[in-house]
C-alpha cells in the first residue's frame, strides 16, 4: 500500500496499461504492483444499468478552446476497454514507414515484422474474429482466433469484386461464444455491449485485477511523477483522503493522450515535444442509397473494411482513408416502401498529421488544456480525395445516390502527444516507450504513436504494450 | 411629408393586426395537432396499401409526437410540407433535415409496430410501443449470424 516500494507503478488502466501489466505479471508473477486509476470501478452490470461507462465526464477532465473539436475518453477502471466498439484492425506495413516510403511524416522506431508477433498475441488475448483473406494487406503469421462475422450481402458483393481490398472487419466482438463472453448480438450499442460479447476490462482482464500482487487505487488521480538523479521514483497522487506517494522501481504512464502529457508537464519533466502533435483521425459519415439490394443482414455492427483508399503513393500528398461498412441503420431506414434496407452507412476514417500548433498544455491550476486549431492540410486532402473517389470504390454496388452527412466530431482516438522515435531531439520516448530524458519511466498507449494512420488504434496499442513489457521485464 | 395623428394611428393599428395575425398563424402551424397530422400523413404516404387501422395510426402518432424533443424549429418544420423548401429555409433548416425526419418517422413506425413481423400482408398492423432512440437505431432485426 502507500509507503510501500512497488516493483511497478502503473498510471491509468486502459489498453496500454493493462496489456503491459498482463505481460509483466506473466513474466514476473511475484511482482508488487500499484495500479492508479482516476475513476471508479464500474463493472459491466453497473454500466448497463446506468447506461454510461463512468461517473466522470471526460469533458470535465480537460479544457478545450472554444469552437475546437471535442476529445473523448473514459475515466474509470479499464479506461477505453469499457467504451470501445471493439474494432480491431492492424496497421499496414507502410504505416510504419511513411518517411522512408513516401518522404512524409515519420517512420516508427519499429517495423511491421517486429510488431507482428505481438499483434498475434494481442489478437489471441482479445479473441479477435477476423477474415483470413485480410492477410493480403496485413500479413499474418497465424490464424485469427475466431471466425469472421458474417458479412452483409453488400460486403460479399464488394469482396467478390475487390478480393484484395474488401474484407470482414476484424473485431473483438465474439462471433461465437467464448470463455466469459457471449456471441455478438449486432446491436449498435457497443459502448455498453448488451450481450457482453466484446472484449472488455472486466471480462478480459479480471486476472490482472484479481492478481494478489496488484493493489488497485481507484478514485485516485496521478498528479505528478517525482524524479531524482534522472530517474522516476514515485507517483504523487490525489484522492478524497489526501495525497499519497507511490514509490516504484518502474513507472508506467498510460493515462491517455491528454492526461499522460499533462502529468509529465506538471512533473516538470521537460521535453520540447511533450504534448505537441495531439491529433486523431478525421472522420466523415455518409450513406449510399442503393437500387434493389438490401443491407443489414450481417452478423455484427460493422461488417466490412475497405482498403481501396488506404495504401499507395497518394500518401506523399494526402492522408490514407479507411472505409467501414456499417450493418445498422445509423441514419434510419429508408422511407420508401419496401426499400427500407437499401442503404449502406459508411464511416470514412482519414489519417491526420501531427501538427506543432496542436498541443496539450497545463493551466495555472494544473488542469490539461488542449489546443487543436484544425485538422492538418494533409488530413483534409485525404478526406477530399476519399470523398472524390468514393463513388468509384462503390462501383460494385448499385448506388443511386450518395448522401454526405458530414464529419463526426471525435473518433475517441487521442494520439501522438508523446511521440516515440529513436532520436531524442524528435521524439519524447524511444521505441519501447522509455522516456528519453528520465530513466525508469515508460509511456504506453496511443500517445506514443509517431503518426496517426486511419486504422483504429487499440489493437496496436495492445501489441506495443505487450512488446514493451516483454523487452523490459523479460 | 408629416403624418397626421390619424394616419399614424391607422398605420400602427394595421401593423399590430398583421403581427398578431402572424403570431396566430405561427401558433397554428406549430401546434401539436399539426405535427401529429404530418406524422400520420407521412406514414400513410410511405405505406401504400398497408392495412393500418386508425387506432394504430393515432397511437403511433401520439407516442411519436410525445417523444419528440419540444423544439419549436422542429415543429415549424412540420408546417413546411405545403410550402416547400422555402419555408424550411426560412426556418433555418436544410432540405436534408426534412428528408431525415421522414426517415425517422418511417423507421420508428416499422420498429414500433408488428409490420415487419406479419406473416400475412393482409393482416392489420398493430402498434406495439415506441422504441427508444437506442432501440430504434441500435437494433438490427435483419441481422443473420454464423
Amino acid at each position: 500500500m502507500a509507503g510501500e516500494q512497488y516493483d511497478l507503478v502503473v498510471i491509468g488502466s486502459g489498453f496500454g496499461s493493462l496489456f503491459f501489466l498482463k505481460k509483466f505479471l506473466a513474466l514476473r508473477p511475484d511482482s508488487r504492483v500499484a495500479l492508479v486509476e482516476w475513476g471508479r470501478r464500474r463493472d459491466h452490470a453497473w454500466q448497463i444499468e446506468h447506461d454510461r461507462n463512468s461517473d466522470i465526464d471526460a469533458q470535465d477532465c480537460h479544457r478545450s478552446r472554444k469552437g475546437e473539436k471535442p476529445w473523448n475518453y473514459t475515466i474509470g477502471l479499464g479506461g477505453g476497454l469499457n467504451c470501445w466498439w471493439a474494432q480491431a484492425p492492424r496497421l499496414l506495413p507502410e504505416d510504419f514507414e511513411m518517411q522512408s516510403r513516401y518522404g512524409v511524416l515519420a517512420d516508427w522506431p519499429l517495423d511491421y515484422d517486429e510488431i507482428e508477433p505481438f499483434y498475434i498475441e494481442a489478437e489471441a488475448i482479445m479473441q479477435i474474429a477476423g477474415d483470413p483473406a485480410i492477410a493480403a494487406v496485413c500479413p499474418r503469421s497465424g490464424p485469427f482466433p475466431l471466425p469472421a462475422h458474417r458479412m452483409t450481402t453488400l460486403d460479399r458483393a464488394m469482396a467478390a469484386a475487390q478480393p484484395d481490398r474488401h474484407f470482414a472487419f476484424p473485431a473483438a466482438r465474439a462471433s461465437v461464444p467464448v470463455a466469459g463472453r457471449n456471441a455478438c448480438c449486432a446491436s449498435a450499442w457497443c459502448h455498453r455491449c448488451p450481450a457482453d460479447a466484446k472484449f472488455s476490462a472486466f471480462n478480459g482482464m479480471a486476472e490482472v485485477f484479481d492478481h494478489p500482487g496488484v493493489d488497485i487505487f481507484t478514485e485516485t488521480q496521478a498528479w505528478a511523477i517525482e524524479t531524482a538523479s534522472g530517474r522516476a521514483e514515485a507517483v504523487l497522487c490525489r484522492s478524497a483522503t489526501g495525497e499519497i506517494r507511490l514509490r516504484g522501481d518502474l513507472i508506467v504512464l498510460g493515462a491517455n493522450g491528454i492526461q499522460s502529457p499533462a502529468i509529465l508537464l506538471r512533473s516538470g519533466i521537460e521535453h520540447p515535444l511533450t504534448g505537441v502533435g495531439i491529433c486523431e483521425q478525421v472522420s466523415f459519415l455518409c450513406e449510399a442509397m442503393l437500387a434493389g439490394l438490401d443491407n443489414f443482414d450481417g452478423g455484427t455492427v460493422t461488417t466490412g473494411i475497405n482498403y481501396s483508399l488506404y495504401a499507395g503513393p497518394h500518401r506523399t500528398e494526402a492522408g490514407a482513408a479507411m472505409l467501414a461498412f456499417d450493418n445498422f441503420a445509423k441514419h434510419g431506414l429508408r422511407a420508401e416502401f419496401g426499400r427500407w434496407r437499401q442503404v449502406l452507412p459508411i464511416s470514412i476514417s482519414v489519417e491526420d498529421a501531427p501538427q506543432d500548433s496542436s498541443r496539450v498544455r497545463i493551466g495555472v491550476d494544473g488542469v490539461a488544456e488542449v489546443e487543436h486549431p484544425t485538422v492538418s492540410d494533409y488530413g483534409q486532402r485525404g478526406l477530399d480525395r476519399a470523398l472524390a473517389l468514393l463513388p468509384e470504390v462503390l462501383t460494385p454496388l448499385p448506388v443511386e445516390e450518395l448522401l454526405l452527412h458530414g464529419p463526426r466530431p471525435s473518433e475517441s482516438h487521442v494520439q501522438c502527444s508523446l511521440r516515440m522515435g529513436n532520436d531524442p531531439s524528435h521524439a519524447v520516448v524511444d521505441g519501447l516507450g522509455r522516456h528519453h530524458g528520465v530513466k525508469d519511466l515508460v509511456v504506453v498507449g496511443s500517445a506514443l504513436f509517431p503518426t496517426c494512420p486511419p486504422a483504429n488504434p487499440s489493437l496496436t496499442v495492445a501489441a506495443l504494450a505487450l512488446r514493451s513489457a516483454e523487452r523490459l521485464a523479460g | 411629408m408629416p403624418l397626421s395623428r390619424r394616419t399614424l394611428l391607422l398605420a400602427l393599428g394595421t401593423a399590430g393586426s398583421l403581427v398578431a395575425g402572424g403570431m396566430g398563424g405561427l401558433r397554428h402551424l406549430t401546434s401539436e395537432d399539426n405535427f401529429r397530422h404530418w406524422v400520420e400523413e407521412t406514414v400513410a404516404r410511405h405505406m401504400p396499401g398497408v392495412p393500418i387501422p386508425e387506432t394504430t395510426m393515432t397511437a403511433f402518432s401520439a407516442a411519436f409526437v410525445a417523444s419528440f424533443p419540444p423544439r419549436r424549429k422542429q415543429r415549424i418544420l412540420t408546417a413546411g410540407r405545403g410550402a416547400g423548401n422555402r419555408l424550411l429555409e426560412r426556418a433555418g433548416l436544410r432540405a436534408g433535415t426534412y428528408r431525415s425526419l421522414e426517415r425517422h418517422v418511417v423507421t420508428q413506425f416499422l420498429f414500433a409496430t408488428d409490420l415487419l413481423d406479419r406473416g400475412d400482408p393482409a393482416t392489420e398492423v398493430t402498434f406495439l410501443g415506441l422504441r427508444s432512440h437506442r432501440e430504434c437505431l441500435g437494433r438490427n432485426p435483419f441481422a443473420e449470424f454464423l
